[in-house]
């Protein structure tokens, strides 16, 4: 059981980097973490560390890729950006994730009128 | 594409680990001090924006692991980490090991040397290209041993004449000791060579192709023709050294030359077939004129013609052999021939076949007490470490691991 969410939770997180990536360009592993904690409106408390795991399996899978840069308050801090593959990738995941929902949405939607 | 960079990627950070563990220290370091500052701005106490910080990053040790298994090959560092645990736990319990070792190394070598025995003579199927229809003929009563199993040269003759159940009937000279030939290479001394006379149609109706040159001509078998040998594989290596030009030469055998036509091939091996310890190092042709007044003197063996049976063709030996007459020549002697065919393989195989089935149970026996042994020995080690296991299960182990180490 633990092992499902754990799959469900790694895949999402690895879409909601890309797409931060995407909409925000370069961004150290902090501001990913504060942006899609942002988006989400506080709504999936995220340990930030997580996104460490997620970040280097995209890099390894060519999606991202990473530089050593300086913070605008004169940080050392590893910036990562998205590749060309990397937006490929996440045009298809993310149509993927429109599918599944709409179609989640459709079938919790015909469960609660057989309900009631 | 993207699959196998993924894999050159993890197999390279596993050589990397310290420098790409160092970066991550950094990275980690740099996140924390970031969401300090950002913490610090937002008006925190400075005790406090540091342990904000701490809080949203969660626990730092985890992360690194699962970065370490994101990026790297967790069950190649798994594997190695449970093999030097298992040579540390080897090297500590010494008395453990090799009462383990002595025994394992005692239960498969045991089987390891029957095995091979029981392959060779059970199981491997006799080097002839048409081994299931090769037939060994012998006479009903075997107790008189080698000479009340042979038949005459004229007896020999009349069988190959008047059956009608064997495409080819053949037989060898079964009186042969060893060492009966002596082999002068030029000035040297005599080397004693073992020689064992064949039918003409010997090595055709066996189905053996020579290695070298060819085989015996029909005139080669005839009184009075140009002397022939065959080589066997063996002593072609170990007398000539594997010289090629020795086919068409002669050696001097007795005292006089004798031409090497052929050599045999190396799977072609004449004692562990017919007489099992054997060692045959040339063959000659049996001329059958010369040993017309010698009695029985020819081991007898046939090659079906496709499609008798072994009970057909036992048939008819049963109504031909009491009529075979032993000498022309001697019209006085009594043949009271009989004739029991025995496939090739039953014949090989023959006594030895239960005896060896026998000692293979035996043997696989002693693994499987071996196994009992070890597992008890591995059961009573785990009664002892079920401390440690509760323990460490409850820490949160796998169980797969568990049962690893």
């Amino acid at each position: 059981m633990a092992d499902v969410k754990l799959d469900l939770l790694q895949g999402t997180l690895d879409l909601m980097v890309l797409q931060t990536l995407a909409s925000m360009g370069p961004l150290h592993g902090y501001g990913i973490a504060r942006r899609i904690e942002q988006v989400s409106g506080d709504e999936i408390l995220l340990n930030q560390g997580t996104i460490y795991a997620s970040l280097v399996r995209l890099q390894q899978r060519g999606w991202i890729s990473a530089q050593w840069g300086i913070s605008e308050n004169n940080r050392k801090a590893k910036y990562y950006a998205i590749t060309r593959s990397g937006r490929g990738q996440l045009a298809k995941d993310s149509a993927y994730w429109r599918r599944l929902s709409s179609v989640m949405g459709r079938v919790l939607a015909m469960q609660s009128e057989g309900d009631l | 594409m993207g699959a196998l960079r993924e894999s050159w990627n993890r197999l390279q950070s596993f050589f990397q680990k310290q420098q790409r563990d160092a970066e991550l220290d950094a990275e980690i370091a740099a996140h924390v001090e970031l969401a300090f500052e950002e913490n610090m701005r937002l008006g925190m106490p400075e005790a406090e924006a540091r342990r904000q910080a701490l809080i949203r990053f969660g626990g730092v040790q985890q992360a690194k692991e699962r970065q370490r298994a994101a990026r790297g090959l967790p069950w190649l560092d798994i594997l190695l980490q449970d093999i030097r645990y298992t040579l540390r736990t080897l090297g500590r319990d010494r008395g453990f090991t090799i009462v383990a070792v002595l025994i394992l190394g005692l239960g498969i070598g045991a089987n390891v040397a029957v095995f091979s025995v029981v392959n060779t003579i059970l199981l491997r199927p006799l080097p002839f290209s048409q081994p299931q229809r090769l037939i060994r003929i012998t006479t009903k009563n075997t107790t008189g041993g080698e000479s009340s199993m042979t038949y005459s040269t004229d007896a020999t003759q009349e069988f190959q004449q008047r059956n009608k159940s064997f495409q080819s009937v053949t037989g060898y000279f079964a009186f042969t000791s060893s060492d009966n030939y002596k082999l002068t290479v030029g000035q040297g001394q005599p080397v004693p060579v073992t020689g064992i006379l064949v039918m003409g149609n010997f090595f055709q109706t066996l189905g053996v192709e020579p290695f070298l040159g060819r085989l015996f001509t029909a005139d080669e078998c005839l009184p009075n023709s140009r002397p022939a040998v065959l080589l066997s594989y063996a002593f072609w290596k170990r007398q000539f050294g594997g010289n090629r030009s020795i086919v068409g030469q002669a050696i001097d055998l007795n005292g006089s030359p004798v031409t090497v036509v052929g050599v045999l091939p190396n799977t072609f091996d004449f004692g562990s077939v017919f007489s099992p310890g054997a060692k045959v190092d040339i063959f000659t042709p049996f001329i059958m004129y010369n040993f017309q007044d010698d009695g029985n003197v020819l081991a007898l063996m046939g090659l079906l013609k496709s499609g008798v049976t072994l009970v057909a063709a036992q048939a008819e030996a049963d109504l031909l052999f009491p009529k075979l007459d032993p000498s022309l020549r001697n019209p006085n002697w009594k043949g009271d021939y009989t004739g029991r065919l025995l496939g090739m393989k039953d014949y090989v195989t023959g006594k030895l076949r239960r005896s060896l089935i026998v000692l293979w149970s035996a043997v696989g026996m002693i693994l499987l007490i071996v196994c009992v042994n070890l597992s008890n020995l591995l059961l009573a080690l785990t009664a002892a470490r079920s401390m440690e296991f509760a323990m460490r299960s409850a820490l949160g182990a796998g169980r797969g691991r568990l049962i690893r180490q």
